[in-house]
């Protein structure tokens, strides 16, 4: 029997490969189809189908299901564009970032089939943009009202992708907390200007992990790019942002002298104790709690989006408001060229699919949400700087608005007196990766399972990352 | 008068066997044939979506060699050896000395056959979500255990060193599936004629004697069906293995299964038709693999 | 020497007799250890559904304070988090696949596995319906997910219910067909006396002689169906329509830093299976073992 299903498996292999040689497009698979010229990918705005009830129906798929101050702010949006424009239904769906792309990109390699009109994007997804799965916002965004940077963003002219893919609403700047109850406990004092340098900072590591705290609460349990941090930070500080910016995206390769020195102090830290012993398997909310409540790790490397895991009920996971912690700038690399800057950035955004049959109104939506209110509620509510420009007292939001959201006046001060005394007037040096290919995946290998657990060396790691740069 | 002989012989003899067997075979033709001849042809084309649409492209066995000079591709296949090897013969040792604790009625034995089959009951993402917590570094049960009698230095960071992963993974999966090959290998162990064993013990054998002279040599052919089962399992294994490490840390846990799954829906490089050559690949593989254990380890034996 | 090693069998030897029970009692005290290390993950589990958060993390090992099924209550009722919706989900996806494996492995297995049926092609073409079971299943996602695009069914419970009766055809078929196998033909030969036709006596005769083949291909299935987790998170990408396991996972990767809510998602998970093992485990362990091992 075993020999008659050889048989009959050698002759299927043999139909397909000639199916395929000849280029049949017979399957019913109508999807795959051999093109020769590309399809135009806007969509026009023809006759849009209308949902039940005569309204018209926008789907929108959005992260941050954890973070519960975010989804007041994108639930106010709608609930205001909904009363605006009476006949727009907007469903809006929280999720994790992690489904949620797989579920995206799932849909969308099947067709479109199901795919949401507006969606969660990140910057670094550029496969997205090459397979022509969103559409360009370039004229779309009032980008007057938007802080320079944020044209800059998610924009691929190197690839051919010039137009703007992704509307932002936080800029995020790159954080390093302590724990200012520990550091009394083992008698480690801030310098004046909040910045070790490197030794010093080596030697910080070294006293906490002595005294049984991990030196950073960083984890790589469902976020691989946590572990990479530390690299990250020093290495920007060492060569400055747009060198950084070329290391980062795949551009350079990784076995220049000032690239090795900062892997090989990521080693030292490393064996001065700077990983917690969960290391392996904290995923990023449990690396929030550990930080914040349980109280085991001196420092965290952390952009500005903490507020929005941290912020929030205590039962729910976030901190007590009544804890303090300390920030600090980044350790001042050797010969550092950027060491009085530091890295500013973005979080997530939305795009919009190319598949949507409400282009017009996606955009609409798109448009609208990029006000200075909303800017301004933003930052009053997820305690995160906003990329929408805003004036502070004219579109302040109101205080019921701000009661409706749970904001608790003054509640949080101390976090922006803090900021604002660490990294105020300091020069942000912004770094729009854009990745290509299987690098991303190589980074993470090497400098996040990799060099952090100690299984490579840096050398071997070095290697490992240049096979993957960009051709 | 020879028409209605064939007439009738077609309603007597066709008919019924086309109605039995025909709704199962064309829907098991649909839905799980059509798909894998599909996987056949996708594996000789990149598919990929450019602008929008998804664009195919005959690629003839380009993506099969690019498969042997792929390192990732390797190390899963390594594991995925290692494991479909090493496990199957761990695993028949242990559910066969069980199965045989069972049969011969060691105290307790009816609550031991029904608490070693509860693993079997929950999906193998839960088994991977709950052995996470369990092997966590710092407070999973295994490590705070392992303090608490003074052993700290057995405590390991199990899932983040480089040899102990897929040991940790190995383990695991056996903890989810040797209940089933125990509860088959009692079956047939039930199904040995009761007269035999009297036989032997009148004749004067002793207990080890009759195991080995008579009930495994009789219970052959159904262990070695149970070990293809384990092996055939093993080698498409996936569930546990994802939730428990994703095929990390560095793809020191990496199987077929995770890779082709990361290829075709995880990582960046957005292309259908590699990962679909691996899958078929692995069918050879597979059936290779099932036929060379049937041919060295299956004897007719005489008794 | 016959008679010798009889009387030796009823000889009381009191030291023998201490170290059968040392013996026995070793023995015990090792298979209970294992069967411990065996259980322990669920032990654990449940205890830990039953705990806050914030104990568990102070004190893993703990017992609970009191039973508190808060956590359970809230996962089920609260509406933001509403798991009975996605229960109902599993179960009409769970019925729905049930019905048409039954229904296609009954008949199949009957075709196959009733001699009088015997034609040429059958032995490959029931090879052709086992090897299924030897690939991973990544092979089949690829192109069953473009179907179910194709016809419109992603985001329905008929794109899970079509998938996994799919997947259950070759085993539930192989087992129906061994049962069949099994049962004497006479009673084919006297319904036909009797005038019935090929299905009147399947369904009439043949079918009820098959219950506990029946009842093994429910329970085996119903507990894949109901644990399947990949195709459900693929093919359904709509939160409504979920099916618990789906829910689950989603649920621990947003909240699993609270450990014990998300334990409290895992095990209410399980729990049909769990529930429906206890009950029956006596029928499950039989059932998925007659006719399941042949050479």
């Amino acid at each position: 029997m075993l020999k008659k299903l050889y048989t009959l498996l050698a002759v299927l292999l043999i139909a397909a490969f000639a199916l395929s040689a000849c280029g049949t497009p017979a399957t019913p698979q109508t999807i795959i189809q051999t093109v020769e010229v590309p399809v135009e990918v806007e969509v026009t705005a023809t006759a849009e189908p209308k949902a039940e009830g005569g309204k018209e129906l926008i789907v929108w798929w959005s992260h941050w299901a954890n973070e519960p101050a975010k989804k007041i702010v994108i639930e106010q949006i709608v609930a205001d564009y909904e009363a605006e424009n009476p006949d727009v239904d907007i469903v809006l769906t929280w999720w994790d970032k992690n489904p949620l792309r797989d579920a995206v990109r799932s849909t969308m390699t099947a067709g479109g089939e199901g795919a949401p009109d507006i969606t969660t994007f990140d910057s670094e997804v550029v496969e997205w943009v090459e397979a022509g799965w969103l559409l360009d916002l370039a004229d779309t965004i009032p980008w007057d009202n938007l802080d320079a940077m944020a044209k800059n963003d998610a924009t691929y002219p190197d690839l051919g992708y010039p137009g703007n893919y992704k509307l932002n609403l936080s800029k995020t700047t790159n954080m390093l907390f302590y724990n200012k109850d520990i550091f009394t406990e083992l008698g480690i004092t801030v310098p004046d200007n909040y910045q070790f340098t490197q030794t010093e900072f080596l030697d910080v590591v070294q006293k906490c992990s002595d005294a049984g705290y991990a030196g950073v609460a960083d984890a790589i349990g469902n976020r691989k790019y946590m572990g990479i941090y530390p690299v990250q930070y020093h290495l920007f500080s060492l060569v400055g942002p747009q060198e950084f910016d070329l290391y980062n995206s795949g551009k350079k390769a990784w076995d220049s002298p000032e690239a090795k020195s900062v892997l090989d102090y990521s080693v030292a830290l490393r064996d001065a104790g700077l990983w917690s012993e969960s290391y392996s398997t904290m995923t990023i909310d449990e690396a929030h709690v550990y930080f914040h409540t349980q109280q085991k790790a001196c420092m965290f490397y952390i952009p500005t989006w903490y507020t929005g895991r941290a912020f929030k009920a205590l039962k729910d996971g976030g901190q007590d408001p009544a804890w303090q912690f300390g920030m600090l700038r980044y350790p001042a690399m050797d010969g550092g060229k950027a060491n009085d800057m530091v890295w500013g950035g973005v979080e997530s955004g939305y795009a919009v699919l190319s598949t949507t049959k409400h282009a017009e109104t996606a955009k609409d939506i798109i448009a609208f949400v990029a006000q200075p209110k909303y800017g301004a509620l933003w930052t009053a509510v997820t305690y995160s700087p906003s990329i929408i420009k805003y004036d502070p007292v004219a579109d302040a939001p109101s205080e019921e608005a701000l009661k409706a959201a749970g904001v608790t006046a003054g509640q949080w001060d101390w976090y922006w007196a803090e900021y604002d005394k660490v990294y105020g007037g300091l020069e942000v040096g912004l770094a729009p990766t854009a990745r290509c290919g299987d690098f991303g995946n190589a980074m993470d290998s090497a400098l996040a399972d990799g060099l952090p657990q100690g299984l490579v060396t840096v050398d071997e790691s070095v290697t490992l990352i240049n096979a993957a740069l960009c051709k | 008068m020879f028409k209605s002989i064939t007439q009738s012989k077609w309603k007597n003899r066709w008919l019924p066997i086309a109605l039995f067997i025909g709704p199962v075979m064309l829907y098991y033709l649909g839905f799980m044939v059509y798909p894998f001849f599909a996987t056949f042809y996708y594996s000789f084309n990149t598919i990929a979506p450019v602008k929008g649409v998804m664009v195919t492209t005959f690629v003839g066995l380009q993506n099969y060699i690019d498969l042997f000079k792929d390192p990732i591709f390797i190390q899963s296949v390594k594991n995925t050896l290692i494991w479909s090897v090493v496990g199957p013969i761990f695993e028949m040792l242990t559910a066969l000395t069980l199965a045989f604790l069972i049969y011969f009625k060691v105290p307790f034995h009816r609550f031991y056959r029904t608490a070693w089959f509860t693993p079997l009951l929950v999906s193998g993402v839960i088994v991977g979500l709950v052995f996470r917590w369990i092997f966590n570094n710092e407070w999973g049960l295994l490590n705070a255990s392992l303090r608490a009698v003074g052993l700290d230095d057995w405590a390991l960071n199990w899932l983040g060193r480089r040899d102990t992963p897929l040991m940790a993974v190995i383990f695991v999966h056996y903890w989810a599936t040797f209940g089933y090959s125990m509860v088959l290998l009692l079956a047939g162990l039930s199904a040995i004629p009761e007269e035999l064993l009297d036989a032997a013990k009148v004749d004067g054998a002793s207990l080890f004697q009759t195991v080995t002279k008579i009930m495994i040599p009789i219970l052959w052919p159904t262990l070695i069906t149970v070990l293809i089962l384990s092996f055939i399992g093993k080698m498409r294994a996936f569930h546990v293995v994802w939730a428990l490490t994703g095929g990390g840390p560095m793809h020191f846990t990496e199987t077929v299964a995770t890779y082709v799954q990361k290829r075709a829906f995880g990582w960046s490089t957005l292309d259908l038709g590699y990962p679909s050559a691996m899958a078929v690949l692995w069918f050879g593989v597979v059936m290779v693999g099932v036929g060379l254990i049937n041919r060295w380890l299956k004897r007719q034996v005489d008794y | 020497m016959t008679s010798h090693s009889q009387t030796r069998k009823y000889q009381v030897n009191p030291l023998r007799r201490i170290k059968d029970t040392f013996g026995k009692g070793a023995l015990t005290i090792v298979l209970m250890l294992f069967t411990l290390m065996v259980l322990i993950p669920f032990i654990w589990m449940v205890i830990m559904s039953f705990r806050t958060t914030a104990d568990i993390l102070n004190d893993p090992f703990g017992l609970p304070k009191t039973l508190d099924i808060e956590n359970y209550g809230k996962l089920l009722f609260d509406p933001e988090i509403g798991f009975m919706r996605y229960f109902i989900n599993s179960i009409v996806v769970s019925a729905g696949a049930l019905t048409v494996t039954l229904i296609l492995s009954t008949m199949g297995g009957y075709g196959f596995g009733r001699s009088r049926y015997q034609f040429k092609f059958r032995g490959p073409l029931f090879g052709m319906l086992l090897f299924a079971l030897m690939l991973p299943p990544q092979i089949f996602y690829i192109p069953q997910f473009t179907m179910m695009s194709k016809l419109g069914l992603l985001n329905t419970y008929w794109s899970l219910i079509l998938i996994y009766a799919a997947t259950a055809l070759p085993v539930s078929t192989y087992l129906m067909s061994t049962y069949f196998s099994q049962l004497p033909s006479e009673l084919e030969d006297a319904s036909q006396i009797d005038g019935c036709t090929h299905f009147q006596t399947f369904w009439y005769v043949m079918l009820p002689l098959a219950r506990p083949a029946i009842m093994t291909v429910t329970l085996m299935n119903f507990m894949s169906f109901w644990n399947e987790l990949l195709l459900a998170i693929t093919m359904v990408t709509d939160p409504k329509m979920r099916t618990i396991q789906a829910a689950m996972m989603m649920f621990v990767g947003e909240h699993g830093s609270n450990y014990a809510i998300a334990a409290a998602s895992l095990v209410l998970s399980m729990l049909p299976t769990l529930l429906l093992y206890l009950v029956m485990s006596d029928k499950f362990i039989e059932g998925l073992t007659a006719g399941a091992v042949k050479g």
